[in-house]
């Protein structure tokens, strides 16, 4: 079905396996998806993300983690907004990645609009992921439900930039209440105007200074794994 | 005042050497991360703190630490590296939890609290990883028990065993007569030739340094 361009329903436990109760919490009933990228998903799976508005800094350490990370075979998950995310997103593209987008909006629609493109060539190429049926209206919370998503698709979250109202903290926050990896980039802990980040290493996130520190995070293989007695 | 050893026992075994190409190695360190991360093994899918306890219970005739499991033992599930937000996962209480429900235990009482975040073992260089000193000051004991005969700790990994010994060392602060022991789901070993495979019970010692604040993990 999605083979031809279409949409699939799914649940999270068809894109991810079984959920322990931590995670079924905030997952949503059920996830539409398309492009050609293998169900269940592939691993491992790291989100980049960050500000709308970013520094050229941001945008830098965006593509660079991204691109280390493609080449340690991870698949890139961010949330097709503009600045850090898009930056992630087409630097896994033009590193000869792999991609997930997880979107705020129904498939159908595209924010900011100027990704829509971007979008398409996802959902060609890669893979797009809505909890929003076809149809219904975007609300402000949708971003907030959708970081919640992001977090549980991914292993590792990496926030490369934020102020202490960025959505992405969101993201920040369900990824330590998953017991996942969070990592905070250096620069955004070394900017005496946000607080809010410095507040989560004292829940358990990781100031990230060398990006192989990811590394020990990631499993190389999700599924399947048996243990011999 | 840290205590001089403590006594532990682990089921499995993972073997954290970097860059090892070995499928052995590199399966071990995705059960590592199963563990940790509360997810599923085997077919039908496991969670794998539930597969760690039914285990015990399966092979508790021959563990080398069935002695452990005692009817009046309390088990206490370690705290994280730094305080937790309500509802986070925590793998320590789950495997306790599925301990217990196994028949194992008398009951879990989470009573070591983390007050203050410490660096997490598993992104520290060995010279960097927290001290059982670090780990004695960063904890509280609630004092919940009037005064338990035998306290097993619960941990999903132990490293060199600091952790432990820091949390052990609060606890008999609290309760001086209470025998104090350590489980693990599973320990980590450094190389891959001292390896032998995932499912490996030993029964050993964790011993301080005291000249130089470190720990000693035997096997």
């Amino acid at each position: 079905m999605r083979q031809g361009g279409g949409i699939a329903t799914l649940t999270p436990e068809m894109l991810l396996g079984p959920l322990n109760d931590v995670e079924q919490k905030y997952a949503p009933a059920r996830l539409f998806v398309a492009g050609p990228m293998e169900i269940p998903l592939p691993s491992p799976r790291v989100s980049i993300v960050g500000s709308r508005k970013a520094s050229k800094n941001g945008l830098e350490a965006a593509k660079e983690i991204a691109k280390f990370l493609v080449r340690k075979k991870t698949i890139i998950v961010s949330g097709l907004a503009e600045g850090i995310d898009t930056a992630a997103h087409t630097s896994a593209i033009s590193n000869g990645g792999r991609t997930i987008a997880v979107i705020a909006t129904p498939l159908d629609k595209s924010y900011p609009a100027g990704n829509a493109g971007l979008q398409e060539k996802i959902m060609r190429e890669h893979l797009v992921i809505s909890q929003f049926e076809i149809g219904k209206r975007v609300f402000k919370q949708n971003f907030i439900f959708r970081n919640r998503t992001m977090a549980l698709i991914s292993n590792a979250t990496v926030i490369v930039e934020a102020k202490d109202d960025s959505g992405s903290l969101h993201q920040g926050w369900e990824a330590l209440r998953l017991g996942r990896s969070l990592f905070i980039w250096r620069d955004v802990l070394d900017d005496p105007s946000v607080k809010v980040p410095q507040d989560m290493l004292n829940y358990g996130a990781i100031r990230l200074d060398e990006l192989e520190e990811i590394l020990p995070s990631l499993p190389q293989n999700e599924s399947f794994l048996e243990i011999a007695q | 005042m840290i205590l001089p050893q403590l006594e532990f026992g682990s089921l499995l075994t993972y073997c954290s050497q970097k860059n090892s190409t070995s499928q052995e190695v590199i399966h071990s360190k995705s059960i590592m991360l199963a563990l940790k991360n509360g997810r599923f093994i085997g077919q039908p899918p496991v969670e794998m703190p539930q597969w760690i306890a039914r285990s015990v219970k399966h092979d508790i005739s021959t563990l080398p630490f069935s002695s452990f499991f005692q009817d009046d033992t309390i088990l206490v599930p370690m705290p994280k590296s730094a305080p937790m937000q309500k509802g986070t996962l925590w793998v320590p209480e789950r495997i306790a939890s599925n301990l217990l429900n196994q028949g194992l235990g008398e009951k879990v009482v989470p009573m070591l609290e983390r007050v203050i975040a410490v660096p997490k073992s598993a992104w520290s260089t060995p010279q960097d990883r927290p001290l059982p000193q670090q780990h004695y000051d960063s904890m509280i004991v609630q004092k919940a028990l009037a005064d338990p005969r035998r306290i097993l700790l619960i941990d999903d990994i132990v490293t060199r065993g600091s952790t432990f010994l820091g949390g052990a060392s609060r606890i008999r602060d609290v309760y001086p007569n209470c025998e104090v022991r350590a489980f693990a789901g599973m320990r980590a070993i450094t190389y891959e030739s001292d390896f032998v495979k995932e499912y490996h019970p030993v029964k050993g010692e964790i011993t301080y340094r005291q000249m130089v604040g470190d720990t000693i993990r035997f096997p």
